[in-house]
């Protein structure tokens, strides 16, 4: 009986194993299924590359530029045929914002996007790639750029009911050549805040001590937020709630929590239809800081609009998030660049030769398909349909039998010091490259960890030999001056790299003499070019950004101007509310 | 307003222990308590020191000047020695001073606790409860039936369901993979667990080893997507307090009380079932079935109270594991408690405020420990015996 017993049991056990067995294959070919899926996902690419205006087709700035129209246009038109009043619109941004007192703020993309929607700038950059005044009524300059003339629109009132008038603009103009990051941006005022003058009471002159052709575009964003005087008065700004003339007025900021903007109900535009604007009645940006969060809370129909920089799900939002129905923001050309950072003024990167050399070590094509799938490659910092953009700049490609005959001609430094913060993506990032060096040319590489709150310290400060860095991307070579420019090189720089090429400061210095955009690409060219040959930084990619939105959501990222225009829909992740409605 | 209610909340403490437990227990538990105290908070000062980066150029920005950060520096005492900034901070601490959240800002600590601590004690709360409800049934049934012969359930039961189960699965379209796993692991389960016995308590234990084995993050990551991306039983709206409604509130925090409640329950499950199993093999559970008392009664009010002992002792200690617990599935759910912002306090070297919620929590994990050491006394009368001898 015990024999037959466990006979059976044997047989159970065959039984049993077979099925699993069966389990586990159909598990493989479960796998073939995301093959599938994995094709489909293709083909989704391939659709929403066309959206996108198809930037690898189209190399010129206009083709873009008009593509972004066209999105902006289906968007404005959907705005147009049935705006619904009301509603509270969700928006997921990636990181709290530490205060709202901007001067001395490091005030990125969620800061950014949660701004635009609070505080008008003065200018903005329309769908063109072209600068228009918005809470100006004008702005004019002198023939050399060293005066600007600027004069407010009539009628406009602060959150707080007090007029934004010339005075308002003189005070705000002032606090930010005051703060200590704005500052840098107006540091060529001939009298420093004293050359922001008051001239009638809706108009201001600004008086530069050189040409500063890009002010009128500098000052359509951070540094041309209106603000108003009592926000400036306020003995406790860091912790206040912002007071600007935007479409929303900031009614509460539970820091880590929520920041909630409720309609303006005395805002100064109307849409096409002569309808007063904002159509929402708030928006609730909630800051998630885990991309996996947001993309769920996305998915699960839970927020409306998401901010996204993660390559790893730029697929998804492409393919599966676009054929359930949701909808994804069509961004302007101009394109932030991933790089690694170099520090030009220390050893060992002081050396141009070593610079090289490890640019020829690197293999970037395996960085892209490991590390950004999905990116396009960098060879400058300006990206495809932004000013300066060139396909070929002559930046060293990959070839380690060059990259060793140059370390061994100027010999292998001791030792060369990766720097990276501590998030796991980055470190991978890290290993990636440390193994490329070391493998490729024999280069002994040490990875130094910290957090991601040192990296900005470590960069102003100069204290690191390289490490990943995303900027630039304003699609304007005359913007990034201040990154680039010997003179800000110099003690807590933003200058991180401690550059300082003559050649690229005169370059440099004729974007701020001129605001023609053939000329201004001209000098980009050329700026591109000389990053190739000195090799001050080492290009990856253009980041790609993302920012879903729901099927019944429309008009994110639609500006109408007052001239008619459109501004730029969306540039870096961040993006326009104003317009926003939800179907339904 | 957070000092007051723990303040209170000690003395309540405190009087109670008296009364149980007697005052010489109280007085022995309570230097104990400061001592522990002092030892964590001043360990975390010392290695939260040990952390490079200048707090204060962290807090002001990179845009801050070298003036605004000598006057944080000095306003915050952080050029004295170590043990001079840990006297102080105790002093601001007892004198109802926490200090900020954020300097930066100057957002008061005990404003964020006021806001985020009872989101934190809710989710504490009702996982301990999910995870006893869960772990309590099924380590008594587990220990009972492992002294069982198995039921006599007809043998060709399991292929039958399995088959069933597999028709059901292709009529109702499941992915192939979830087909053959779900059609065989489901009836295997089923199955045992109808026979009872020993297969019974297999079936409790092996999935206790599974949940064991899953961390919280996996489980949490899997349960938000099928509750609240392929199912919508769950909104990531995050936290709705009592005053917005039961319902609200319920609805806000079931999945992440869910998710840390599971996280713990095979832990809870595995030691009462062994307690339990232990137990029943006593004499007076023998002498017990002689009188020719129940099953029923000889579990739930013979054996299972000497085998809450162990269980009670782990569930005090598994306060810090809670807190680990908590800080991932607050992250999941973007639930914005107190361990979100513990991470951010430490990312940020807000020093102080770390100090503080390290200090709490020592609290937390004391006043518990002494509270389940008077519940010792009156689950089992012998451990108070033994104090008295």
């Amino acid at each position: 009986m015990q024999q037959d017993r466990g006979r059976h049991a044997s047989t159970w056990m065959r039984l049993l194993a077979v099925l699993m067995a069966v389990t586990f294959v159909a598990a493989a070919c479960g796998s073939s299924d995301d093959g599938g899926d994995g094709e489909a996902t293709s083909e989704a690419d391939e659709q929403v590359a066309v959206d996108e205006a198809d930037a690898e087709a189209d190399a010129d700035v206009e083709a873009d530029a008009e593509a972004d129209t066209d999105a902006a246009d289906e968007d404005a038109d959907m705005a147009s045929v049935d705006p619904v009043m009301g509603g509270t619109l969700t928006y997921l941004v990636e990181a709290e914002t530490d205060t709202w007192d901007i001067p001395g703020a490091n005030c990125a993309v969620s800061c950014i996007t949660i701004m635009r929607a609070v505080a008008d700038p003065l200018t903005i950059i329309n769908s063109d790639g072209e600068v228009e005044p918005f809470v100006l009524e004008s702005i004019e300059s002198n023939a050399d750029f060293t005066m600007f003339t600027m004069t407010m629109r009539d009628g406009i009132l602060f959150h707080d009911g007090t007029p934004a008038d010339g005075a308002a603009l003189q005070r705000s103009l002032q606090e930010m050549a005051s703060g200590l990051l704005q500052g840098q941006v107006l540091v060529d005022l001939v009298e420093g805040p004293d050359s922001v003058v008051l001239v009638d009471p809706m108009t201001v002159t600004v008086e530069f001590a050189k040409p500063y052709s890009t002010f009128p575009r500098v000052v359509a964003e951070r540094t041309g937020w209106l603000i108003a005087p009592a926000f400036w008065d306020d003995p406790d700004r860091a912790g206040a709630l912002m007071i600007g003339t935007g479409a929303f007025r900031m009614a509460e900021w539970t820091r880590g929590e929520q920041t909630v903007l409720e309609r303006n109900p005395d805002y100064w535009r109307t849409d096409a239809n002569g309808t007063q604007l904002p159509y929402l009645d708030s928006v609730v940006f909630r800051p998630v800081p885990d991309v996996s969060t947001r993309r769920a809370t996305m998915e699960a129909g839970d927020a409306d609009v998401n901010m996204d920089s993660f390559g790893e799900n730029k697929a998804f939002w492409n393919g599966e998030w676009l054929d359930n129905g949701g909808n994804l923001l069509v961004p302007a050309p101009p394109r932030e660049t991933t790089y690694l950072l170099i520090n030009n003024g220390a050893p060992p990167f002081d050396d141009p030769d070593l610079r090289r050399a490890v640019a020829l070590c690197t293999d970037r094509d395996e960085y892209l398909e490991f590390r950004a799938p999905a990116n396009q490659k960098a060879n400058g910092p300006f990206a495809e349909g932004a000013l300066g953009f060139l396909e070929d700049t002559g930046f060293p490609e990959f070839d380690p039998e060059a990259g060793n005959a140059l370390l061994d001609e100027i010999g292998r430094p001791e030792l060369i010091t990766y720097g990276t913060t501590n998030v796991p993506s980055n470190l991978l990032t890290a290993e990636l490259f440390v193994d490329m060096w070391t493998t490729n040319c024999g280069l002994n590489v040490q990875i130094d960890q910290f957090d991601q709150s040192e990296l900005i310290t470590k960069a102003i400060t100069g204290q690191f030999e390289v490490f990943l860095w995303r900027n630039h991307g304003q699609g304007n070579p005359g913007l990034e001056e201040i990154w680039w420019h010997s003179r800000h090189a110099e003690g807590l720089a933003l200058n991180f790299g401690r550059i300082i090429e003559p050649d690229l400061d005169t370059l440099l210095d004729a974007t701020w003499t001129t605001d023609d955009a053939a000329e201004l690409d001209a000098l980009g060219q050329d700026i591109n070019r000389l990053f190739a040959e000195n090799v001050n930084n080492l290009w990856l990619n253009f980041t790609e950004w993302a920012n879903p939105y729901q099927g019944n959501v429309h008009g994110v990222g639609v500006l109408t101007l007052p001239s008619g225009n459109f501004a730029q829909t969306g540039l870096a992740g961040r993006t326009w509310v104003e317009e926003a409605w939800i179907e339904g | 307003m957070v000092l007051v209610i723990i303040l209170v909340l000690f003395a309540l403490l405190a009087a109670w222990v008296v009364r149980v437990a007697g005052a010489r227990f109280a007085v022995k538990r309570l230097g104990g308590a400061v001592l522990i105290l002092v030892i964590v908070t001043f360990g975390t000062t010392l290695m939260l020191r040990q952390v490079p980066g200048d707090p204060c150029i962290t807090a002001l920005g990179t845009g801050a000047s070298d003036e605004a950060v000598a006057e944080c520096t000095s306003e915050r005492g952080l050029d004295d020695s170590v043990v001079e900034q840990y006297t102080g901070w105790v002093g601001d601490v007892v004198t109802g001073d926490l200090g900020f959240a954020f300097y930066k800002n100057r957002e008061p600590l005990s404003d964020v606790l006021e806001d985020r601590a009872p989101r934190t004690a809710w989710l504490f709360l009702y996982s301990q409860l999910i995870a006893l409800t869960v772990a309590v049934p099924l380590g008594i049934w587990a220990a009972y039936q492992s002294g069982r012969a198995p039921r006599g359930v007809p043998r060709w039961i399991l292929p039958v369901a399995i088959a069933a189960l597999l028709g059901v699965a292709v009529v109702g379209g499941w992915g192939i993979a979830g087909i053959l796993t779900v059609s065989v692991l489901v009836p295997i389960f089923v199955f045992n667990g109808i026979r009872g016995g020993p297969s019974g308590d297999s079936t409790v234990n092996t999935g206790a080893f599974v949940l064991l084995s899953i961390p919280v993050f996996v489980l949490g990551e899997t349960l938000r997507y099928f509750f609240a991306i392929k199912n919508d039983w769950y909104d990531l709206v995050g936290y709705s307090p009592w005053n917005e409604g039961v319902g609200a509130h319920i609805s806000s925090i079931w999945l992440p009380a869910l998710v840390l409640g599971l996280a713990v329950s095979p832990v809870y499950l595995r030691l009462l079932r062994a307690d339990m199993v232990q137990n029943l093999q006593q004499d007076f559970v023998a002498v017990a079935k002689a009188k020719g008392m129940s099953n029923r009664h000889i579990l739930l009010r013979h054996v299972l109270r000497p085998s809450t002992l162990t269980l009670l002792t782990v569930a005090g200690l598994n306060i810090a594991q809670l807190v680990n617990g908590a800080i991932v599935v607050e992250f999941i759910f973007d639930f914005d408690g107190v361990g979100s912002y513990l991470i951010e306090a430490v990312a940020r070297r807000e020093f102080f405020a770390v100090q503080t919620l390290v200090a709490l929590v020592a609290v937390l994990f004391v006043v518990t420990n002494t509270v389940i050491d008077v519940v010792y006394t009156t689950v089992d009368p012998r451990v108070r015996a033994e104090d008295e001898k």
